[in-house]
C-alpha cells in the first residue's frame, strides 16, 4: 500500500496547546501520541511538535473597520485555535482520517526545495564564508599556502590596488605577466572580472605569485569591451609555454597554475560541427593543441564550465543549454569546474555535462556566488567557482611542485588529487551536475603530513660524526630525493595511480620530517640558527 | 570572424614571417605580423598564424597539395567573453 506524507489539522485539546505554547526550545518539544487519532494505517510523527493556527473571530457590524471591510479577527485564545502534526497516511486511509472528529483536514505535506542561485540573485554569505567552506587555516596549518607558485590569471587584467584595498593585497611578477598591447600595465587593469578572479583565488593562495595575462583586454575586440577572440588566447598560451619552459636557477618557480574564467556562450560563435575549422568539438584546433601544449609542459590549467544550466541559463546562451562546455572548457587535460553556492547547492546557471572534447565534465565544483572581491554584489558565475578551486591547486603545489619527469606530481596526479579527495553530493560518484563532487580543503589539507623542521644530525648522524675530524664552513649537502619515476612505472597502472601520501612523503624527505619521528627541540635548534653540523650531541 | 588561424606542420627552426608568406603565397598585409608565429604543439611542429579571411581561398589551394592532416589547416577564432557574473 503506497504511503502519503499529510498534513493533519487537529481540533484544540489541552495537550496540543501545551506542547504548541511551551516556552520549551522547538528541538525538545515532542508530540504527545494520546492527543492524535489512533486509526490502523496512520503514523504520526513524533519528533514533530504540534504548531497552533490561530483561530478567526467573526466581527460584529459594529466593530468591522470602516476602511478596510476587514470582517475577521484572529484569536488569541487557545481553545479558538487548531492544530498542525505531521503523519504519514496508507492511501486508503486518508478519508477515514479526515472524517475523524478530532481532525479539521488532511492536507498534501509536499516535498519542497530551495530556490536555486540564478542570475540576478543576491549573494549568499561572503569570503570568510568560502575560506572557511575550504578550511583554509587547516591548509595553512600544513604550509599549503601558495608559497612558490605562480598563478596566472587569464583574464581582463588585475588590480592590484583594489585588492589591497579590500585586505589581500598578493604578489605579482611583472616581468613574466602578459599584455596584449602597448598601453596596458600588468597589475594595473580597470577594476573588473579579472580583479574579481584574482581576489578568489588568493582565498586559498595568498602567497602565490600572481600572473596578469589580460587577454580579454584585447584590442580586437569583440560586441561588448570585455571580449576578445581565441587567437589572442593562443598568444597568451604561447607566451605562458615560453614561462613554463623557459631555463631557471635552482630554486627559481616550478609550479603554475592557471585560471580561465571564460568561454563561448552559443554555438553560433564557432563554425558548424563537422567543419574542420570548428573550434568547440576539434581536438585539433590550435587553442586546444597549445591548452595541451602547456598542461604537457607541467602547467595545472582550470577552465570555467560556463553560465549555461539549464535551471535558469546566461542570457547569452540564447537558451542552448545541452552539450554546452565548448571547446577547452572540457578539454581532457584541465580541470573543469562548476559551481556551488555556500549551503553547497549547484547554482542554477552552473553548465552541466557532458563536455564536448571529454565527456565526463565538469570535474568538481566550487563555491560561488557570495560577497567576495567587491568588484560585483556577488562574485558570482562559475568565473568565481574556478578561481576558488584554482587557489587550492595553487595551494597544493605548494608542497608538491611540479617536477619535469616526475609523473607522481605531474599536472594529470594533481588532478586526480583534486577529484578523490571533493566531497561527493548528487549521484554517487561522478555526474553531470557536480562531477566528483565539491571541492573540499579539508580532505586535500589531511592527505599531507605536518610540516616539522628537521634535525639534520638526528636524522642522519654519520654525516655529523665528521665534525669531530675537521671544521666544515659549508652546510653538508642533503641527500638526493628518490626518484618516484621508476616505481610509478612498476607499481602503478598509470601516474594518476599512485600512493599519494608516498610520493609526498618522498619528495620530501630532504627537506622535512615527520612530526612524529622528529627529534624534541629539533625546531628550536634550527631557529637558533644552528646549520649542518652544529648539533647537539654529536 | 574576420580572421582565421592558420595551423600548419613545419620542420626544423621556427619559419620567419617571411617563409609563412611564401609557404602559402600570402599577402603582407594577409598574415598578422603582430599575432607572429606560435608554437602551438613545440613536440609534433605544429604553428600557427593569423591570417585574413580573404586569403582563405588561396591558403586552402596550397593545403590540398600537402599530405592530408587534420592538424593543418584554416580554424575558427570565434569571439570569447568571461563567464560571469551571470547575465539576465
Amino acid at each position: 500500500m503506497a504511503k502519503v506524507n499529510v498534513i493533519v489539522e487537529l481540533r484544540h485539546q489541552p495537550s496540543l496547546a501545551a506542547a504548541a505554547f511551551s516556552t520549551a526550545p522547538d528541538a525538545a518539544k515532542t508530540l504527545d501520541p494520546s492527543s492524535v487519532p489512533k486509526i490502523a494505517g496512520v503514523s504520526f510523527d513524533p519528533t514533530f511538535a504540534p504548531a497552533a493556527l490561530p483561530g478567526l473571530v467573526e466581527r460584529t457590524a459594529e466593530t468591522v473597520p470602516y476602511v478596510s471591510g476587514q470582517r475577521f479577527d484572529l484569536s488569541l485564545e487557545p481553545e479558538s485555535a487548531t492544530y498542525i502534526v505531521r503523519a504519514t497516511v496508507d492511501e486508503n486511509k486518508v478519508e477515514q482520517l479526515a472524517a475523524h472528529a478530532a481532525v479539521v483536514g488532511v492536507f498534501a505535506d509536499v516535498e519542497i526545495q530551495p530556490t536555486p542561485i540564478c542570475p540576478g540573485s543576491p549573494p549568499l554569505g561572503n569570503a570568510a564564508d568560502v575560506e572557511r567552506l575550504l578550511c583554509t587555516s587547516a591548509l595553512r596549518a600544513k604550509g599549503l599556502d601558495g608559497t612558490g607558485v605562480l598563478l596566472a590569471i587569464v583574464d581582463t587584467g588585475i588590480n592590484l590596488a583594489h585588492l589591497a584595498a579590500r585586505g589581500r593585497p598578493i604578489t605579482l611578477d611583472a616581468a613574466r605577466s602578459w599584455v596584449p598591447g602597448p598601453s596596458m600595465t600588468p597589475g594595473a587593469a580597470p577594476v573588473g572580472h579579472g580583479t574579481m578572479c584574482a581576489f578568489d583565488a588568493s582565498l586559498a593562495a595568498p602567497k602565490a605569485t600572481f600572473l596578469d595575462i589580460q587577454l580579454l583586454r584585447s584590442t580586437a575586440g569583440g560586441p561588448s569591451p570585455m571580449s576578445g577572440v581565441l587567437s589572442d588566447a593562443v598568444r597568451a598560451y604561447g607566451h605562458l609555454c615560453n614561462v613554463m619552459l623557459a631555463p631557471r636557477r635552482p630554486g627559481e618557480l616550478r609550479s603554475l597554475v592557471v585560471n580561465n574564467s571564460w568561454g563561448m556562450f552559443h554555438p553560433s560563435w564557432d563554425f558548424p560541427v563537422g567543419h574542420p575549422g570548428n573550434y568547440s568539438d576539434n581536438p585539433n584546433h590550435p587553442f586546444n593543441r597549445i591548452v595541451a601544449a602547456l598542461e604537457a609542459a607541467g602547467a595545472d590549467i582550470l577552465f570555467a564550465a560556463g553560465n549555461c544550466g539549464p535551471t535558469c541559463p546566461d542570457g547569452r546562451c540564447q537558451g542552448v543549454t545541452a552539450n554546452a562546455i565548448y571547446g577547452a572548457n572540457g578539454h581532457p587535460a584541465v580541470l573543469t569546474i562548476g559551481g556551488v553556492d555556500t549551503t553547497k547547492a549547484i547554482v542554477g546557471y552552473s553548465t552541466r555535462g557532458p563536455g564536448r572534447l571529454s565527456r565526463n565534465k565538469p570535474d568538481l565544483c566550487g563555491f560561488t556566488h557570495f560577497q567576495g572581491s567587491g568588484v560585483y554584489a556577488a562574485d558570482g558565475g562559475t568565473s568565481a567557482a574556478t578561481p576558488v578551486v584554482a587557489g587550492v591547486v595553487a595551494a597544493v603545489r605548494t608542497r608538491m611542485p611540479h617536477n619535469p619527469g616526475n609523473p607522481a606530481v605531474s599536472p594529470a596526479a594533481v588532478r586526480t588529487l583534486m577529484r578523490s579527495t571533493c566531497q561527493d553530493l548528487g549521484a554517487a560518484g561522478f555526474d553531470f551536475d557536480y562531477g566528483f563532487g565539491v571541492v573540499n580543503g579539508c580532505e586535500v589539507a589531511r592527505r599531507f603530513r605536518v610540516l616539522w623542521p628537521f634535525d639534520r644530525c638526528q636524522r642522519y648522524p654519520w654525516l655529523c660524526r665528521l665534525d669531530r675530524f675537521e671544521r666544515l664552513d659549508r652546510p653538508i649537502p642533503l641527500p638526493e630525493p628518490l626518484d618516484l619515476g621508476a616505481e610509478a612505472a612498476v607499481g602503478a597502472g598509470s601516474p594518476e595511480d599512485l600512493d599519494f601520501e608516498t610520493i609526498v612523503e618522498r619528495s620530501y624527505a630532504a627537506g622535512f620530517e615527520d612530526g612524529r619521528k622528529a627529534a624534541p627541540g629539533a625546531t628550536s635548534e634550527l631557529s637558533a640558527g644552528k646549520k649542518g653540523c652544529g648539533c647537539s650531541g654529536s | 570572424m574576420d580572421s582565421l588561424m592558420l595551423q600548419f606542420r613545419h620542420r626544423g627552426p621556427t619559419p620567419g614571417v617571411d617563409e609563412v608568406r611564401r609557404l602559402f603565397d600570402l599577402k603582407e598585409a594577409e598574415l598578422d605580423p603582430d599575432f607572429g608565429i606560435i608554437a602551438t604543439d613545440p613536440g609534433a611542429g605544429l604553428y600557427t598564424v593569423l591570417v585574413a579571411e580573404s586569403a582563405s581561398e588561396r591558403v586552402s589551394a596550397v593545403l590540398a597539395t600537402r599530405p592530408p592532416d587534420p592538424a593543418e589547416g584554416l580554424f575558427g577564432n570565434p569571439r570569447i567573453e568571461p563567464v560571469g557574473p551571470p547575465e539576465l
